[in-house]
């Protein structure tokens, strides 16, 4: 009675004692048509092992004979799923078709050979629940059970799913892939901005803090600041020579405002610079104010660039547009004074004119030897030279020109061709080129910081006192001893007119 | 006709100062003096005997002030004349008369009243 209480098998014979939902499924299955036949038989061997896999609270399983009859405990049951319970009591390769190969290899090394079989982590697709496939992975570890002549009986096996832990690996395994990708992209993108910025063509530098610290400056701005090492440093420290030219209070009013700053052609002396040398630069920059992630801001990213070249040039450029306009209407000024000059002294106006036409043609000439000079001076033989072409230009063995090199200022260099241009005027109308004979002779000489020059006329008409002095004379005797600095003098000698310019060759040698 | 002044020209453009000379007799003024160069300027300046002086600013690349220190120490009252992108008065000359280029005898005669008024 107490058998049948407990779930005695169909013979009454009461085993196995115990083992849950299986020992009773084994006691009331009808193991005749097995390997094993009916359970009252079965020798001490089998039932020690049905014993000692029942009590297991791991999951075990054991194939009994050459076609591996299952019998398992509880715990191998929730391993089988929906396999369970018509599982118990089948040949392994039928209940488990899925894993025929395996558990062949099974049978033949620990039914057939004797042997054991351990497997880690053995991947397997297995239909447990709905017939759906389900990949999970298996700690399998099969040894023989011996029979009573020592021979296997029977295979045991330990199943211990690792699933969950080989889908964490997993996992973790491709965390630590992706986040080592990231890292790899993130280290890729870090060194690729810090190359940008490092090798950006402007200069660049971030400040941390009130009191201004680099943290970075990149290449253009080492160089800028003559390769000097700031990082680290503040400001004041790392370039002091700034702190008086108002570039630490622009600072200043970029952190506590947070307004950014724009500064165009800004002048900056710099106690080292580009190449190495100390001296004035020409910055075009922004001071961006940083904020950190609560909007305060943090530090100040100054980006720009050395406009110096730039600035020069067009300082350069203004300088010259300058000066051509000085020089066009210092010429427009000449012409006027020329004009007023030539008219109010007309005896006719078609002889006025002439005379005008001739004054701007000689100014003309002085401008073209200058412009050729760059308007740096121009020599005293070019400008008796010039004069010579104008006035004897097909005799030119009637006019000849002897002395040393000697360079002329741009103004004593004009007021000399317009003075020599009156003299040579005269000397065609009335002088000694008014005639086939004559001939003019100038000389120059240089003695003890003066430069005596003298203008010659011989062969021409006998020479009379004019009645009064015209504008000729006066443009030499006053006009050119005045920009000349010295003395002009006009002499109407009886056999040509001899003009003698004295002044000294530097007009401001010794003078303030 | 205002009275006759004895006016010196300080100028380094001698077409201009010929032209001023002419002005200055055609207003009826006594030239005192003329020079072009700042040295001879400044040793004109010392010695001449002026109402008035026409001083360019710009003597040959040289700023004329020198010159018109003298002249105000001893009296003689100024007009400067701006030439073309010369540089402007300076202290201490900044409230003095100044005349631009290009001046026309009633610009002279203007500028004369105004400074012997």
């Amino acid at each position: 009675m107490v058998g049948e209480m407990s779930g005695a098998s169909k013979d009454g014979y009461l085993f196995p004692v115990g083992g849950g939902e299986c020992g009773r499924l084994i006691r009331e299955f009808d193991w005749s048509s097995t390997d094993l036949g009916p359970i009252a038989g079965w020798p001490g061997w089998v039932r020690t092992s049905v014993d000692i896999c029942l009590q297991a609270p791991i999951p075990i399983v054991m194939l009994f004979g050459p076609d591996g009859f299952l019998i398992y405990n509880d715990a191998y049951a929730a391993f089988a799923g929906q396999r369970h319970p018509q599982l118990l009591g089948m040949k392994v390769l039928e209940g488990w078709p899925e894993a025929a190969d395996l558990n062949r290899q099974v049978l033949d090394t620990c039914y057939i050979k004797g042997g054991t079989l351990s497997l880690k982590e053995q991947p397997l697709i297995l239909f447990r629940y709905n017939n759906a496939a389900d990949q999970l992975w298996l700690d399998l570890d099969y040894s023989p059970i011996l029979n009573d002549e020592g021979k296997p009986g029977g295979v045991f096996a330990i199943v211990v799913e690792t699933t969950e832990k080989v889908n964490i690996q997993r996992t973790l395994d491709a965390e630590r892939i992706a986040v080592m990708e990231a890292n790899k992209r993130l280290s890729a993108e870090s060194t690729f901005l810090r190359d940008l910025f490092e090798q950006a063509p402007s200069f660049m530098a971030i400040m941390s803090g009130p009191a201004h610290v680099f943290v970075l400056a990149n290449k253009s701005y080492q160089q800028l600041i003559g390769g000097r090492n700031v990082v680290g440093m503040t400001i004041r420290d790392a370039l002091p020579e700034v702190v008086d030219q108002g570039f630490v209070e622009l600072l200043d009013r970029v952190f506590s405002t947070g307004e950014p700053y724009i500064g165009a052609g800004s002048r900056i002396m710099l106690d080292q610079t580009v190449g190495g040398t100390s001296g004035e630069r020409y910055l075009d920059f922004i001071y961006q104010p940083i904020r950190n992630s609560d909007g305060q801001v943090s530090g100040i990213f100054v980006e720009g660039q050395d406009v110096t070249e730039r600035t020069r040039g067009e300082q350069h450029l203004r300088l010259v547009v300058n000066e051509l306009n000085h020089r066009v209407k210092n010429t427009l000024a000449m012409i006027q004074a020329v004009a007023a000059q030539t008219f109010r002294n007309a005896g006719d106006l078609p002889q006025a004119q002439a005379a005008f036409s001739s004054r701007i043609m000689a100014l003309a000439r002085a401008n073209d030897l200058l412009t050729g000079e760059n308007w740096e001076g121009a020599s005293l033989s070019d400008i008796v030279a010039g004069v010579s072409v104008a006035h004897a230009g097909n005799q030119p063995d009637r006019f000849t020109a002897k002395g040393p090199v000697v360079r002329l200022s741009p103004k004593a260099a004009l007021s000399l061709s317009m003075a020599m241009h009156e003299l040579a005027t005269n000397a065609v109308k009335y002088g000694a080129l008014s005639q086939d004979a004559g001939h003019v002779d100038v000389s120059w000489s240089l003695n003890d910081g003066r430069m005596r020059i003298e203008w010659r006329e011989s062969g021409g008409p006998p020479v009379r006192l004019p009645e009064k002095r015209g504008f000729g004379s006066r443009l030499v005797e006053r006009g050119l001893a005045g920009e000349m600095g010295g003395t002009a003098q006009i002499d109407f000698e009886p056999d040509g007119i001899v003009c003698v310019i004295d002044a000294p060759i530097d007009i401001y040698d010794g003078a303030a | 006709m205002a009275r006759a002044l004895r006016v010196l020209v300080v100028e380094d453009e001698m077409m201009i100062a010929l032209m001023l000379e002419d002005i200055l007799a055609d207003l009826g003024h006594e030239v005192a003096g003329v020079a072009m160069r700042l040295p001879q300027a400044i040793e004109l300046a010392k010695g001449v005997e002026a109402d008035i002086a026409i001083l360019d600013i710009n003597l040959d690349g040289r700023k004329s002030f020198p010159a018109a220190e003298v002249l105000r120490e001893r009296g003689v009252k100024l007009i400067f004349a701006s030439g073309y992108g010369s540089p402007g008065l300076e202290a201490p000359f900044l409230e003095e008369v100044i005349l631009k280029k290009p001046f026309e005898a009633s610009d002279i005669r203007s500028a004369l009243q105004r400074v012997a008024a």
